[in-house]
């Protein structure tokens, strides 16, 4: 049954989902209870223009994702400060601009679109050693980033005014947040493609909150669940030739039906 | 008895309107002042200003006899937002998590909350009544119940100043009476400096040290009785509302 650990790119593809299963919900469940959830679907359209200018230049396209990523999460940010009416709509904008980007260059190069395909919806067999390397690494630094400043990101989160009284670095804080999502949207794009890319950081969330469990236990369960959905996604691609993207994000919304159903009838409030 | 709040000549506009107009004051240690004043008057504002949220047009607030420094005031403040709606608690938290991230400045960066700290925090909820729904989450708490977890979280740091911004609205008759009561023993016991906005004019006259009343300037400042005697009520809201204030 396990035989796909014979193959390098499946060890290779499990070990960076494993990663990215971990990491997605922790940078996630901050992004959904300050209902910023669109932030990381922006950043992945954004992305796919990184992409197109790495297939262009023909540079690693998870390194020019990321470039373009982060500098548009220091843009969002620069803009939101001073057009506070604009809300979602900020977003909306640089997920246009990303995507209109990445339609005008792909259509200057004309070619790539076999590769193009496994960006947009997510390939096992895509990832590299290096893409592997930079995966394990951004999985230690935010496990370090999250882990030593979670009880600053909780009250962040909770009460933005609250932390700037107590003297907390909230907008150092909120930046170093921003850049790892952006960071880590770029990474898992190998994984679940552009397009779903953000569901993986979402869903596994607001299914664990349908538990109705304090902070740290709903931040537990929904690693637990984003890591069954990233395994089963990832063995259903392997087995049935699905985009592993779409498997991935499909199981997690299986989970997040369950459990809407288990808060239904056996969660109590 | 020192300054604990010193307000210099403050001024502050909100984009052309006029919201604080040279206000100067301070409050000593150990006050318990209630900010009063008609809506519009600048009393969140002024609230603002002094919890730094907000920086004057022009004017100097001193706390802690120094100027504003966001590093070192940090958690001597405790302070209690006006309530916002219910729909807005969607935050998977339960009160104990939320009470105990009232500690966050004072544990500080890269270290966990030590025994010392849980148990401060479960004495906190202990005293404000809530221990028994610590591992509630806030969504299902009422409004009440949601109160004195705001107010827990605001001591939970051990502050020097507590600063409240409508505390009670949403709170019923029994709750409040407690509630003052708690409040005015944290001002006796142990001495904690306390500001609040209220719109409940009866309970600032037997209840609090001092009454600031503001009304873009300074209307009053000073004992509950002077400022009966000085009939500034009738000014600022009209007879009727005046005389429901003698009668308590």
């Amino acid at each position: 049954m396990f035989e796909f650990v014979k193959y390098d790119f499946m060890i290779r593809a499990i070990i960076a989902g494993i990663v990215i299963a971990i990491i997605g919900p922790m940078i996630g469940i901050f992004l959904v209870v300050r209902r910023y959830s669109l932030l990381a679907d922006t950043l992945a359209h954004v992305s796919l223009a990184g992409v197109a200018i790495g297939l262009l230049t023909k540079i690693n396209p998870i390194i020019t994702a990321t470039v373009v990523s982060v500098l548009s999460v220091l843009g969002i940010e620069k803009l939101k400060s001073g057009n506070k009416e604009l809300g979602e709509s900020l977003l909306a904008l640089f997920l246009w601009g990303g995507l209109a980007l990445a339609i005008i260059i792909i259509s200057i190069a004309d070619g790539f679109n076999a590769s193009l395909y496994s960006y947009l919806f997510g390939s096992i067999t895509s990832v590299t050693r290096q893409d592997l390397v930079m995966i394990i690494i951004l999985g230690v630094v935010t496990l370090f980033v999250i882990g030593g400043f979670f009880k600053e990101f909780f009250l962040i989160s909770f009460d933005e005014e609250q932390a700037k009284i107590n003297g907390i670095k909230v907008k150092t804080l909120n930046l170093i947040l921003l850049i790892l999502t952006a960071v880590c949207v770029s990474f898992a794009i190998r994984i679940v493609g552009v397009i779903l890319v953000g569901a993986l950081m979402v869903i596994p969330v607001i299914s664990a909150m349908k538990f109705n469990r304090n902070f740290v236990q709903t931040l537990w369960i929904s690693i637990g669940l984003s890591l069954v959905s990233v395994l089963l996604g990832i063995s259903a691609s392997y087995y049935f030739d699905f985009a592993s993207g779409g498997s991935i994000v499909l199981t997690a919304i299986l989970i997040f039906l369950f459990s809407l159903g288990l808060n239904r009838f056996f969660i109590k409030s | 008895m020192k300054n604990l709040i010193l307000v210099e000549r403050l001024n502050f506009r909100y984009q052309k309107a006029v919201v604080l107009e040279d206000v100067s004051f301070s409050v000593d240690s150990g006050d318990y002042l209630g900010i009063i004043g008609p809506n519009g008057g600048g009393k969140t504002t002024l609230i603002k200003l002094i919890l730094g949220l907000l920086k004057p047009d022009s004017g100097n607030i001193r706390l802690f006899t120094g100027a504003i420094d966001t590093n070192k005031r940090s958690f001597r403040i405790g302070y209690v937002p006006q309530m916002p709606s219910q729909k807005d608690f969607i935050f998977p938290a339960t009160v104990h998590e939320i009470v105990k991230s009232g500690r966050t400045a004072r544990v500080g960066l890269f270290k966990r909350f030590s025994r010392v700290d849980l148990e401060a925090v479960d004495q906190i909820m202990e005293q404000t009544g809530i221990i028994q729904y610590k591992d509630r989450l806030l969504a299902h708490l009422s409004g009440g119940e949601r109160q004195r977890a705001y107010i827990a979280r605001a001591l939970a740091g051990n502050p020097d100043l507590l600063i409240m911004d409508e505390p009670v609205i949403g709170v019923d008759l029994a709750a409040k009476e407690q509630f003052y009561g708690f409040l005015s023993s944290l001002n006796q016991e142990l001495g904690l400096t306390i500001l609040f906005i209220t719109h409940e004019l009866g309970v600032v006259a037997k209840e609090v040290k001092n009454i600031l009343c503001l009304n873009r300037r300074l209307i009053h400042h000073g004992s509950p009785e002077n400022f009966i005697k000085e009939e500034y009520l009738e000014k600022l809201y009209g007879n009727k509302v005046s005389s429901m204030f003698h009668m308590h």
